[in-house]
């Protein structure tokens, strides 16, 4: 062997693997560790992109959890609109490793989550999810009833699935100061609490901080569930704003490149975690932002399609084709559907862009 | 000095479909005391009640069939009825299913992840009840200005169950079987702000009627429903106690 490289496949090589094949003609960017078939129980959280790739494993016949079904009669527009369906648990979007620890926290009645309710115009409002129902809750109780319902589906969720996919979102997230609780959204810009300085604190977490809080939150999940296996990805949409003194461009180069050096750390470091690259199929420059709307920030339907499609090919090219299973179509409770459906709270800060 | 004359009676309408039939023996057999009102029947049985519509701003029959069970039905040659037509309206059964809602609702909310809020349920008691032909027909007459009453169709008849054909509404929902008054309350609430805002008065099922859960007592059960398997209808009695909830509501 004459070096290293001569051995290596084809795909090892920017030439042929990149400049040739074109960024319509790209495969082989992900060699999956395990098979994911339509027999497996999926489970998904995370960022607002994680519904697209919950939709799409639906579409295909593959076995979703929806963990947290909506109540029988219940529309599906207002399904939607009260966040049922969207993700496997009615959590809104776990924009943070720190938010997705605090859910398992709750889920699993392990470590302390303090306790906060917010209150405003006679309406409660949950700060772990403010958004979850249009106009809050009706009582502090009620609020407390529906967390409970949550927690249980989360705990029901992970015993049960093969497959947890976690879209990570974030670093950026705000905290109470004196307490330590984790915010799904920064207080003020959300009904339910004013924004206090004095209590609400910034905090944009470094890569140590997120590997080990992700590393608390993997060993949470498998000791409850040991079988769990568990597939990150990074979601490509743009910050919408940012707390930090950069300028919002350079604040979601280092935030997202921080979350994906963290996934591909953490598929190397777990042999259950994986990544899927759908970052990079939406990001790359090789794409040249062709997937990106106007505002350069949502995801159109066709990155979505080409993100997906790329995931059962490189599913396929590995374990080999799988059949959609029919009993897997059959899911209970409404699910939300339609592209202008997506639910991602943190469009709520660009109300608040000067 | 003059005898003071009796005040008017109230013309009252019940509109239904096949449970009329328990109202009118329960009224035959004095089993209510309907003095004060000037009662009269409405509507069809089984099928033929599916085949009634909201047509020109009256409830009318939209085939021959339907047409001759609502003049069966009705004895006084009206064909159709309108806001206008009585001082009260009363819809009786009338195809709201209690069957078709307690039960799943029930089991949901029993289950660790079930619970919902106050305005999930709003919503998806709202679209139980506009689902439901005569109940959207009940808020027309009520936009109209009429007064107007719906008691929905009672429970199942606990004892003449046969779980696999009432698989479906019942049995798929074991958890429903052990709610109690507390559990149902809400529901009841539900349905009656449903109702409410669209000016509808709502007369649920009385409590003391139910047992285990979703089902109304067996001693409901009108004669041969056991030889029937008639899980549906229910006795005078009951329709007797139904009436005088109604009653109590509109006096």
């Amino acid at each position: 062997m004459a070096n290293p490289y001569q051995s290596l496949h084809d795909t090892a090589f920017w030439r042929p693997a990149v400049a040739e094949k074109g960024p319509l003609g790209l495969s082989g960017l992900w060699t999956p560790k395990f098979r994911i078939g339509p027999q497996d129980k999926i489970i998904t959280a995370g960022s607002c992109f994680a519904q697209h790739i919950s939709r799409a494993l639906r579409a295909r016949g593959y076995n979703w959890l929806n963990a947290e079904p909506a109540p029988p009669f219940l529309p599906k527009a207002a399904a939607q609109q009260f966040n049922y369906g969207i993700f496997s648990f009615r959590t809104g979007n776990i924009y943070t490793p720190a938010m997705l620890l605090q859910w398992l926290r709750l889920a699993f009645e392990t470590g302390d989550v303090p306790d906060e309710i917010w209150q405003q115009d006679g309406r409660f409002f949950d700060p772990l999810r403010p958004v979850i129902e249009p106009d809050g809750f009706a009582t502090e109780a009620e609020l407390r009833a529906a967390r409970q319902a949550t927690q249980a589906a989360i705990a029901q969720g992970v015993k049960t699935a093969n497959l947890l996919v976690f879209t990570l979102g974030l670093t950026e997230g705000w905290e109470n100061a004196q307490t330590g609780l984790h915010y799904a959204l920064c207080p003020g810009t959300v009904p339910g609490a004013a924004f206090d300085p004095d209590l609400h604190r910034f905090n944009n977490a470094d890569f140590a901080s997120l590997a080990r809080i992700m590393g608390q939150a993997l060993r949470l999940l498998r000791a409850q569930n040991p079988r769990l296996r568990v597939l990150l990805t990074v979601s490509p949409v743009p910050l919408t704003a940012t707390a930090t003194p950069q300028h919002v461009l350079t604040a979601t180069s280092h935030s997202k490149s921080v979350l994906r050096a963290l996934a591909g750390e953490l598929a190397l470091k777990y042999r259950y975690v994986d990544y899927f690259p759908s970052y990079e199929i939406i990001t790359h420059p090789v794409f040249r932002g062709m997937f990106f709307a106007p505002n350069m920030r949502s995801v159109e339907q066709a990155g979505v399609d080409t993100v997906m499609g790329h995931f059962f090919a490189d599913q396929a090219r590995v374990f080999g084709v799988s059949a959609p299973s029919p009993k897997a179509k059959e899911l209970p409770g409404a699910t939300a559907d339609g592209e202008d459906d997506l639910r991602c709270e943190e469009e709520m800060l660009g109300a608040f862009a000067k | 000095m003059p005898s003071q004359s009796k005040p008017p009676k109230k013309t009252l309408c019940i509109i239904g479909d096949s449970h009329l039939g328990s109202v009118k023996r329960a009224l035959d057999a004095g089993l209510v005391d309907m003095a004060g009102f000037d009662t009269e029947f409405w509507g069809a049985q089984g099928p033929a009640f599916r085949q009634l519509n909201l047509i020109d701003g009256a409830y009318r029959a939209q085939t021959p069939q339907a047409a001759e069970a609502v003049l069966q039905i009705n004895g006084r040659g009206r064909a159709h009825v309108a806001p206008g037509d009585f001082d009260i309206f009363l819809f009786y059964g009338a195809r709201l299913r209690m069957a078709e809602f307690m039960p799943p609702m029930l089991h949901h909310m029993a289950r660790p992840n079930g619970a919902i809020s106050r305005a999930v349920l709003a919503a998806a008691t709202e679209r139980f009840v506009r689902g439901t032909r005569a109940a959207r027909v009940a808020m027309h007459f009520a936009e109209a200005g009429a007064r107007v009453y719906f008691a929905p169709t009672p429970l199942f008849t606990d004892g003449v169950i046969d779980f696999e054909k009432a698989r479906w509404a019942v049995r798929d929902f074991p958890l429903a079987w052990a709610a109690d008054v507390p559990q149902r309350a809400p529901l009841w609430q539900a349905l009656s702000d449903i109702f409410a805002a669209a000016g509808v008065g709502f007369v649920p099922q009385p409590e003391d009627t139910i047992c285990r859960g979703v089902f109304t007592k067996a001693d409901y059960a009108p004669e041969g429903a056991l030889d029937a398997r008639d899980v549906v209808h229910k006795s005078p009695e009951f329709a007797a106690l139904m009436m005088r909830a109604c009653l109590a509501a509109l006096n």
